[in-house]
């Protein structure tokens, strides 16, 4: 059977990740040359198998790459007048384009929620994991997979008349609960409607941090936000390197999943900041326009997808609690461990290439997404332009000022920018083994 | 029988092949032509250097092969020193070749161009380098109508140096062209040499009675933009009520915007402008605006600053 | 083994049903798609196509009425209409014109091939010469011996390519916006369902609604826009307010006031924000912006139109295009619907002393334009056709069919869309603040707020007063983007003229003398867009290489 099987097997440890030929080991009794010719024969079907796949990736996906590149390079109109001008267009990027660089602050806020939003997708994955009868699992994993054939536009047009200020389904929800009388006290309280309750001036304080005005040793706030996160992670590499040098190399979990969480707590607290520091007066009537008010078009955006259990992420992050064998579980088990314990020592800890790959699913889409932005509130950000985004911004770069070739530079900035978070990513967020 | 029957088989293909490629000349040229019509630069340079290679120098062919071929490198895209140098050179080929051709005219104007245009990042503008083009033209053609058009270009690097404040050289420009439509009565160009003068003599010399006069001779001739000059008209209606207190020549551009370009937009007010000049108003071919809708204010429009 | 193997001989193998499927209907497609080529292509037939991407039933009805009448009086011609969804035409019209299988007739828009000049020139027919000559279809009417294009309202604006000075479409129809109302509503509320005659007795009307709600319980708002209000709806009122500064601000004397005469004005003082016919324009804005509700802005054009036909809003902002389905809708409802231009403040009221006039329409461009395909076998009997449809006869049939408003002089619309004819009364100079893409951002996404109620104006107007004085994104930036973009087109329109003289070469007398004309005097005159410089010069009294030197711009 095997000798006449010409199907590919995973070769077993010792030569991983190579891929050969099964029953390549019967080989060795024939002559060299056949063995040659015949394996030369099975990459030439495989090679040409994978040539209409390689074609296809190199039209449709590096060209226009490469036109972006080129262009990038070029002062172009997106019409046929193409003028060579060098790295100009990068410069006025980095020297006389303040606003590409201001519409990265909602982009750093969505980038910190995405940390907490994906969250609700772990532990909807995780129950569904735990669910002992396979039939009501798989219903709930079809369940999960039914609303991503609902076009991205139908939902956009769901979630826009939720937010609608006069028929939406939010405002009537806080209306009939009474939750839109504590909206309006806490507007006045979080704000400090005199200007000096202490909550409103503690968030003053934090929302400071990423305001335009705050700055502390004359470094920007955001840059402080950074600074911090590169702090954290350094921390997070020591603590790593310190935890493998240790008797129990298990006790490393608190400096991945843990760290998460913990990074995750003070995100959450962060985008606190997100609430207005002064009172806007726009509960008062029951009737806030969620998206049509520059104050709440961030939290509005941030609410979005309520309660974030995204279809796509928990498939994945099923995928790979899936991949845990059982007998780990067997051996927590037999060592008394509760499902609280298994959820920080067992589950969080081997899925973390899966949260990685999400992370970076969602960091690729919140930086280079324009659409919806454009959709919910036109190629000025809404009100206040709250809603610029790069992305956005880029789009009106390109199609508002016919500057084709400098939204081919952003784009490039962007792609730079994704490059090294992605790489950040991979290497920082892994499995604790 | 069957062999020879082969052999004349495969001669009549090749004589077919001979044949089909002796025929194929025109169509191939045919082909190139529609790049040009179709403005599809690349394809010229891909077609038309066989046929250059194919016809002898200076014949026609050549001559038309070569043009085109410079044309292509001077404006496919993107342009940088060594495409717009190569145009150069071409151009520079075909005047050597055919010095008193109409290819050797427009290539000299061509050249004109190159110097007169920035091309290219670091690309230098060299307007007297280019009216230098534009002379050789007017001097080599003087009786082509070709010869009309370099005026109007030498005029137009005069005027562009926009030589503040005593503009020395646009009026030089301005005089070029009255005194080449004075010489040359049937010049073709006229009118937008008459059009180009008014304009120069509007902004920057702020000339107001030599723009209406030179917009005049236009309107004599025929406007350029027929059915858009209604802009025109209304900055001659302007310059002669506001400027030159010529109240007839303003009725008659107002009358002009009401009969001839009533969709440009200026139409309502030459009615009422024509009211205030207590003339008659014209009946408009186009819209019924005879009974124009009086603005709802009785008052004075005021556009008064407040104090701070 | 062998036995299952005997079993699934004798089994049906499912697998095959996907791949019989297949076969079949790719048969089945390749004999349509060949009776179809042959159809068309048949030597026995004189078949044109005509693709647009205009759905509505209304729309589709019409153009076969005039399809039909056309066949009338040109026996022996098929007119076939294609009509494509919107979402898909731009893809579909670039993979039929590159494989050379485009339609004769193709409305111009989405595809970049029908709408960028370097393309647009390889495709499509060229119509100066035959725009040009009358139109025979007006041989009944006076119109006999006037120029195609000058028939049309617009002058054929609407297919003029200003890059390539040429026209490549030939418009249809007009489109202009106007306030809707609900008859019903506004007599219960008012007890009269007259259109108001002036801006005051509008407000009434809206306070009226809206305490006509509250009394029934419901929340009703006045007015609801399918457009951005500061836009369609603000610019009548910005005409209407600041006409006046014509004179002062209007230095080419070409009859309007360009965003950059604004500017100029703004820089040496001519107007500002605090002017009173500024703030009364502003403050009339507000004032309808009030009556729309707070966040308006997310109100997007379904949610508007929704509102109106269920009777949650009072008068609804929007265009033609949307008249004949709000009527069916409404009377569905069980109301009428009318329509009014927007109105000014009147005698006595607030802010009248400000008002010129109102604004006009005579110079809007026709829209639905229709190209004819270059490589079409009868283009002849393509431009025929388009010339029917822009004839007083075929353009009264099409527009009146389908309820949009007609385009050809002497045309009459419907009942429906008379109140949507182009208004040729009024006037046309405004003063818009709103100067480049990056003021714009700024002015656009502040006023909003103001507009809205979330902020008092004094909070735009420092946003504006920074932005506009920015060297890296206000009004000189906006001026150096204009001069390069400017520079650039010339540059661009260089290869037009290059491609006359070398035509004009190959084939003497072929060329368009007029065409030529033109753009040689659009070149001369914006040569590398220096006029610009020396505006610059001029008014901000600096030279462009202080302002712009980080722009790095073309200085001769």
């Amino acid at each position: 059977m095997s000798s006449t099987n010409t199907g590919l097997t995973r070769a077993p440890a010792g030569g991983a990740g190579k891929i050969r030929p099964e029953g390549s080991t019967g080989l060795a009794k024939r002559p060299r040359g056949a063995s040659t010719l015949e394996r030369g024969k099975l990459y030439l079907v495989l090679m040409g198998l994978m040539l209409p796949s390689l074609i296809g990736l190199a039209i449709f996906t590096y060209y226009p790459q490469y036109g972006a590149i080129k262009y990038s390079l070029y002062n172009w109109d997106g019409g046929s007048t193409e003028e060579f001008i060098g790295f100009k267009n990068f410069k006025d990027a980095f020297t006389v384009d303040p606003l590409f660089w201001q519409s990265f602050y909602l982009v750093l806020i969505l980038l910190a929620a995405n940390i907490v939003k994906m969250w609700p997708s772990i532990f909807a994955a995780i129950c569904l994991h735990r669910i002992r009868s396979e039939r009501w699992q798989y219903i709930y994993r079809v369940l999960f997979v039914v609303p991503m054939i609902i076009p991205g536009i139908v939902g956009l047009l769901v979630w826009k008349s939720f937010f609608d200020s006069n028929a939406g389904a939010l405002n009537a929800f806080l209306n009939a609960t009474g939750l839109m009388s504590v909206l309006d006290w806490l507007d006045g309280f979080m704000a400090g409607r005199d200007g000096d309750g202490w909550i409103g001036l503690v968030n003053t304080r934090i929302a400071g941090v990423v305001r335009d005005d705050f700055q502390i040793l004359g470094i920007h706030g955001l840059w402080w936000m950074v600074i911090i996160g590169v702090l954290l992670i350094v921390a997070r590499m020591v603590s790593g390197s310190f935890h493998k040098n240790r008797a129990n190399p298990a006790a490393g979990y608190l400096s991945g999943s843990a760290a998460l969480m913990i990074i995750s707590s003070v995100t959450l607290a962060l985008l606190f900041c997100v609430w207005p520091t002064r009172p806007l007066g726009v509960f008062e009537e029951g009737a806030p326009a969620w998206l049509g008010n520059q104050n709440l078009i961030i939290p509005s955006v941030l609410f979005w997808g309520f309660p974030w259990v995204g279809t796509v992420g928990v498939l994945i992050y099923l995928a790979g609690l899936q991949n845990i064998t059982q007998d780990v579980y067997e051996a927590a088990e037999l060592d008394g461990v509760g499902p609280i314990r298994k959820l920080f020592s067992i589950e969080l800890p081997l899925i973390m290439t899966q949260v990685r790959i999400n992370l970076i699913f969602l960091t690729i889409g919140t930086i280079t997404d324009y659409g919806f932005f454009l959709l919910l509130l036109g190629n000025e950000g809404g009100p206040g332009g709250k809603g610029m985004v790069p992305g956005l911004y880029m789009y009106r770069a390109a199609f508002i000022e016919q500057r084709f070739g400098y939204a081919c530079a952003l784009g490039m900035v962007l792609f730079v920018i994704l490059l090294s978070i992605t790489i950040f990513y991979q290497k920082y967020v892994k499995v604790d083994k | 029988m069957r062999g020879i029957q082969s052999i004349i088989a495969v001669a009549s293909i090749l004589c077919a092949i001979v044949g089909a490629r002796a025929a194929d000349v025109d169509p191939d040229l045919a082909e190139a032509r529609q790049t040009i019509a179709d403005l599809d630069w690349k394809q010229t340079l891909r077609l038309y250097p066989s046929i250059r290679d194919s016809a002898k120098p200076g014949s026609e062919q050549w001559l038309e092969a070569t043009y085109c071929l410079a044309v292509a490198w001077h404006h496919v895209q993107p342009p940088d020193s060594t495409t717009i140098g190569t145009a150069r050179q071409m151009y520079e080929e075909v005047i050597q070749q055919a010095p008193t051709s109409r290819w050797a005219a427009r290539s000299m104007m061509n050249l004109g161009r190159i110097e007169e245009l920035r091309d290219y990042l670091d690309d230098k503008i060299d307007l007297d380098a280019a009216r230098k083009h534009y002379d050789r033209v007017v001097e080599a053609f003087a009786n082509d109508p070709i010869a009309g058009e370099a005026t109007l270009r030498a005029a137009a690097t005069l005027v562009m140096a926009y030589d503040a404040p005593d503009y020395v050289k646009v009026k030089q420009g301005i005089a070029r062209l009255e005194a080449w439509i004075a010489s040359h009565p049937n010049e073709p160009l006229a009118s937008v040499m008459w059009q180009y003068a008014g304009d120069a003599d509007f902004r920057p010399l702020d000339d107001y009675k030599n723009a209406l006069r030179c917009y005049e001779e236009v309107d004599k001739l025929g406007w350029v933009d027929k059915g858009n000059q209604g802009p025109w008209y209304w900055r001659c209606a302007q310059l002669a009520e506001r400027e030159l207190k010529l109240p007839d020549v303003a009725a008659k551009y107002y009358t002009k915007i009401i009969v001839e370009t009533p969709n440009s937009g200026k139409a309502y007010e030459s009615i009422q402008a024509l009211k205030r000049l207590n003339k008659p108003i014209p009946a408009s071919p186009m819209f019924d605006i005879s009974t124009p809708v009086e603005p709802s204010s009785t008052q004075a429009p005021s556009t008064q600053r407040s104090n701070p | 083994m062998s036995d299952s193997g005997e079993d699934k001989k004798g089994r049906f193998n499912s697998n095959y049903l996907g791949a019989g499927i297949l076969v079949v209907a790719f048969v089945v497609s390749s004999i349509v798609a060949t009776i179809n080529t042959l159809r068309v292509e048949s030597p026995d037939r004189n078949v044109i196509r005509i693709a647009h991407w205009q759905l509505e039933q209304g729309y589709r009805s019409a153009m076969q009425a005039v399809i039909e009448e056309y066949q009338k009086l040109n026996p022996g011609v098929e007119i076939e209409q294609m009509p494509v969804t919107e979402r898909v035409y731009a893809q579909w019209l670039n993979t039929h014109l590159i494989s050379g299988t485009a339609p004769d007739i193709c409305e111009l828009g989405f595809s970049n091939l029908a709408t960028k000049d370097e393309y647009t020139v390889r495709y499509f027919l060229p119509l100066s010469n035959v725009s040009s000559q009358p139109n025979p279809y007006n041989a009944d009417n006076e119109m006999r011996d006037v120029p195609w294009k000058e028939t049309l309202q617009d002058g054929m604006r609407g297919g003029f390519r200003e890059g390539l000075q040429e026209y490549f479409g030939v418009p249809t129809t007009f489109v202009s916006m106007r306030i809707f109302y609900n008859k019903k509503l506004l007599k219960a509320a008012t007890g009269s369902d007259a259109a108001p005659e002036t801006f005051g007795e509008w407000m009434s009307q809206c306070q009226a609604i809206d305490a006509y709600g509250k009394k029934q319980g419901k929340k009703i708002l006045p007015i609801v826009s399918t457009n951005t209000v500061n836009g369609t709806l603000s610019v009548p009122y910005e005409v209407a307010f600041t006409a006046n500064y014509e004179e002062a601000l209007d230095l080419d004397l070409d009859g309007t006031i360009l965003p950059l005469e604004v500017y100029i004005g703004y820089r040496t003082g001519k107007v500002s924000l605090d002017d009173p016919a500024v703030q009364a324009y502003f403050k009339t804005v507000r004032a309808v912006g009030e009556q729309m509700g707070r966040g308006f802005s997310s109100i997007d054009r379904q949610t508007a139109q929704f509102k109106f036909v269920n009777e949650t809003a009072g008068f609804l902002w929007t265009g033609s295009w949307d008249a004949s389905g709000t009527v069916a809708m409404a009377a569905e409802k069980g109301f009428e619907v009318g329509v009014f231009e927007l109105p000014l403040p009147g005698p006595g009221e607030p802010y009248a002393e400000f008002i010129r006039g109102k604004a006009n329409e005579a110079s809007s461009s026709g829209a639905g334009s229709y190209g004819v395909y270059k490589n079409s076998k009868k283009t002849e009997q393509a431009i025929d056709f388009l010339m029917f449809l822009t004839s007083r006869r075929g353009n009264e049939l099409l527009n009146q069919k389908a309820e949009w408003p007609t385009l050809t002089i002497g045309a009459k619309s419907s009942e429906l869309m008379k109140p949507f004819q182009p208004n040729p009364r009024g006037y046309n100079a405004r003063v818009n603040f709103n100067y480049g893409s990056r003021v714009g951002q700024v002015f656009n996404s502040r006023i909003i707020n103001y507009y809205q109620g979330d902020e008092p104006f004094s909070a735009f107007k420092a946003a504006y007063e920074e932005v506009i004085v920015d060297p890296r994104r206000g009004g000189d930036w906006a001026w150096w983007n204009e001069q390069d973009q400017r520079r650039r087109d010339i540059r661009n329109k260089e290869r037009v003229l290059a491609q006359d003289t070398t035509m004009e070469l190959i084939n003497p007398g072929s060329r368009d003398q007029n065409r030529y004309r033109r753009a040689l005097l659009q070149q001369v005159t914006r040569n590398n867009a220096l006029d610009f410089y020396w505006l610059f010069r001029k008014h901000r009294q600096m030279e462009p290489s202080e302002a712009w030197a980080e722009f790095q711009p073309v200085f001769p």
